[in-house]
């Protein structure tokens, strides 16, 4: 029996999410372009704080993460959960908050990150109420997507849909447990997580929302529009089975990949690891399954744009699927890790997969919801071959640019001496290859302004469709034969499955790291910091050094050698959060504590060429003229005594005096080098941040 | 090492639970339908009233 079944589907939001994936495209990428010619030529900043690397770079992340990936995957969530479900989103008004609650959060982020408003976890630098936002919205989100679920008029839930339950569910969880801080006041806050815990925790939320952000909710996508696109079904259902099952509960585990080397216990670097290697066999499942719906219209591939961007994007999601497990092996890891190598790694995902699915569901979707053909096929065409050349130059002069940093740090000469002691050696030597990249994103970008184009034309040319009236079938739902079928037919059990199919891997790997003390050794030597510090290491924070500065010396000779000893595990107790950064443009820190004097810190802040020639570090000269905020530092240090570090209550109450004391010490300091530095200036509570790291646990290591 | 006392027997069990997990499958017939999630598919996606 199939009943005839009247829907109309709400596709003004699928538009309007559309729109604002193209223009916050354009914008974080854009970003991206600058921060690539600041690598270049460092005074593409204009001496404008706000426009500094360390500021911008965690911008232009969020927005390609959040703005541009996220609402594509909101406006295809949209356009295919009201399709596959048969009927139109539960709440009209849900979808509507949910639009303008997100783009509200985006301005606020892109507000905030330039103002150095953060918390610096990457991808999740929002501070504490801009979390909560985006805590209510997804959470809006989801109650308007299962209540759609609940009053679907099609009982099977097909694959896509899996993904989407999958990817909700699990960034709503990674989102909270990253997110847990204590406020400080209306606008900052301290994690409450420290050193080795908060590295732990921030990479698996970080390495498993480019999982179920950028990976699953594109997979469920591709189930949907692949097919639709190629017209045909897709090649195996039973491999999506084994896809999604394997993907979601594996991927959860691979996090510490991230932290190869460092102090994070062995075994839980081990267990990453492992987990990494195994993920590239439901990966490129999946990424068969995709090319193989293609099987018998390879042919349309050559003429149809909307194909060659998801062939562009299942080839690029098989190689960084390959490449980020090769890239989770140690030793590898050593020469990827902390060099540009990671940079190729991520724009291959972001502009190869991310990209070409995104540009594919574009074009499939503007003729649709304007109820016309598209503007232009050529310019498609022309648009897709700029993304290609874009990513090809961008990515191979990364790999070639990780590559070579990687064998100057390690490279020994005679008597086992590095060979390039000097570090900026290994920084001016990747200029031709930054110039390079630049070249290649620039080829990329232009390719999304045609795409803006064409679509806009498209959108002039037609009739925006609000409403979309169809006339569907329903069948009687066919007898389930397998458990597996039955299991598709029953949204909460299998909502259940899925969202504890995510949470062992987290639960193996966080309670041991928590609550056995043997995982991170007490060491005696390691102190809190003083109010000053505290003062300079908010600064830090808030310029974003770590996104250039590591403060993490791996357990391998080459690096001891350039760097000093490895660093340990309870040296990170006080690290609220932790700063062992991701990538080196600049050398490591953590063992920079006394190695120069106060008056080599103040010039190379000033101007970092005049202590390091052909430095490609911002200038701080404003530092030098801000006062630094001290009269909060005795809230600060109660927040830190209720987050477990030992101060007392008369350090607590004697905060500011003791910072303006040790203060006028860098004061004196500086005076005699004939240096006038106001006595609470930013600056030297930077400085006296700096001169501590690394030195209690100094002696103990060796 | 002597975590391989603890591990080498665990694995041992970890692969013979996926053994008789497969072994079940095939014998209850959950591989056995070929045809009706290509006919879902079919009538999910090829037809939701758009062409």
């Amino acid at each position: 029996m199939t009943q005839k079944h009247t829907v109309v589907y709400d596709d003004k939001v699928v538009r309007l999410f559309l729109w604002a994936t193209l223009i916050f495209g354009i914008v974080g990428m854009l970003v991206g372009v600058l921060l690539a010619l600041q690598l270049a030529w460092w005074p593409a900043n204009a001496g404008v704080s706000w426009l500094t690397f360390g500021r911008l770079r965690p911008l232009h992340t969020n927005a390609v993460v959040f703005a541009f990936s996220a609402n594509a995957f909101f406006a295809g969530l949209y356009y295919c959960t009201q399709r596959l479900l048969g009927t139109r989103m539960w709440s009209d008004f849900l979808s509507k908050v949910h639009f303008w609650g997100w783009q509200m959060i985006i301005v606020l982020v892109a507000i905030t990150l330039p103002l150095g408003i953060t918390q610096s976890k990457e991808y999740a630098e929002m501070e504490w109420w801009i979390d909560i936002m985006i805590a209510l919205v997804w959470v809006i989100m989801c109650i308007n997507f299962f209540a759609t679920i609940a009053i679907r008029k099609i009982k099977h839930l097909y694959v896509a849909l899996w993904f989407f339950i999958g990817s909700v569910l699990t960034v709503a969880m990674l989102h909270v447990v990253n997110a847990l801080a204590i406020p400080i006041d209306a606008l900052h806050s301290y994690p409450i997580y420290s050193g080795v815990k908060d590295a732990l925790v921030q990479w698996w939320y970080g390495h498993n929302a480019v999982g179920f952000l950028l990976t699953t909710p594109f997979l469920g996508l591709m189930y949907y529009f692949v097919p639709k696109a190629a017209n045909q079904p897709v090649y195996s259902y039973r491999l999506s089975i084994i896809h999604f099952w394997s993907l979601v509960f594996i991927y959860i585990w691979a996090g510490p990949h991230h932290l190869l080397y460092t102090a994070l216990p062995e075994w839980v670097q081990s267990l990453g690891m492992v987990f990494s290697l195994m993920l590239i066999a439901p990966s490129w499942g999946g990424m068969l399954n995709g090319l193989l719906t293609m099987r018998g219209v390879w042919s349309r591939v050559k003429t149809d744009p909307i194909l060659k961007f998801f062939v562009l994007a299942l080839t690029f999601y098989g190689m960084a699927t390959l490449e980020g497990p090769l890239m989770s092996i140690k030793s590898f890891n050593l020469i990827t890790h902390y060099t540009d190598y990671t940079i190729a790694h991520v724009h291959g995902g972001a502009l190869g997969w991310l990209g070409g699915m995104v540009f594919g569901i574009t074009y499939y979707l503007a003729p649709k919801l304007w109820n016309t053909s598209l503007y232009s096929q050529r310019i498609a065409n022309a648009h897709f071959w700029s993304s290609m050349i874009g990513i090809l130059l961008y990515v191979t002069s990364m790999w070639a640019a990780g590559i070579t940093q990687a064998l100057m740090w390690f490279a020994e000469g005679d008597g086992g001496l590095l060979r390039y002691p000097i570090f900026m050696e290994t920084v001016t030597a990747l200029k031709p290859l930054y110039w390079t990249r630049l070249l290649g994103g620039l080829i990329y970008v232009g390719g999304l302004f045609l795409c803006f184009y064409n679509v806009y034309m498209t959108a002039k040319q037609g009739e925006a469709q609000d409403n979309t009236r169809v006339e569907i079938e329903i069948h009687d739902p066919i007898e389930p034969k397998t458990s597996h079928e039955a299991l598709e037919n029953k949204g909460l059990v299998f909502s259940a499955l899925a969202f504890i199919a995510v949470l062992i891997g987290g639960i193996v790997e966080f309670l041991p790291t928590f609550f056995i003390d043997a995982n991170i050794p007490k060491m005696e030597s390691v102190k809190p910091y003083t109010p000053l510090e505290l003062a300079g290491r908010d600064i830090y924070v808030r310029e974003g050094c770590h996104n250039c500065h590591s403060q993490m010396i791996r357990t391998y000779e080459k690096e001891v050698k350039r760097y000093g000893p490895a660093s340990k595990a309870g040296e990170f107790v006080y690290d609220f959060p932790f700063q062992w950064g991701s990538k080196r443009t600049g050398p490591d820190l953590h063992r920079l504590g006394g190695k120069y004097p106060d008056l080599w810190h103040y010039n190379h802040m000033i101007d970092p060429r005049s202590t390091s020639p052909g430095s490609i570090m911002p200038s701080y000269p404003w530092l030098e003229g801000q006062k630094a905020d001290l009269a909060i530092l005795s809230r600060k240090l109660k927040v830190m005594q209720q987050l477990g570090v030992p101060y007392t209550d008369q350090e607590v109450a004697s905060a500011v005096e003791d910072a303006k004391t040790q203060s006028k010490q860098f004061f004196e300091s500086l005076q005699k080098d004939k240096k006038n530095v106001h006595e609470d200036s930013e600056l030297i509570a930077l400085i006296a941040y700096l001169q501590r790291l690394g030195k209690d646990g100094k002696q103990e290591s060796l | 090492m002597e975590i391989l006392f603890f591990l080498i027997p665990l694995s041992l069990i970890c692969s013979t639970c996926g053994l008789l997990f497969f072994i079940w499958a095939v014998n209850n017939g959950q591989l056995d339908d070929m045809d009706h999630q290509a006919d879902l598919f079919k009538k999910i996606v090829l037809i939701d009233g758009e062409k």
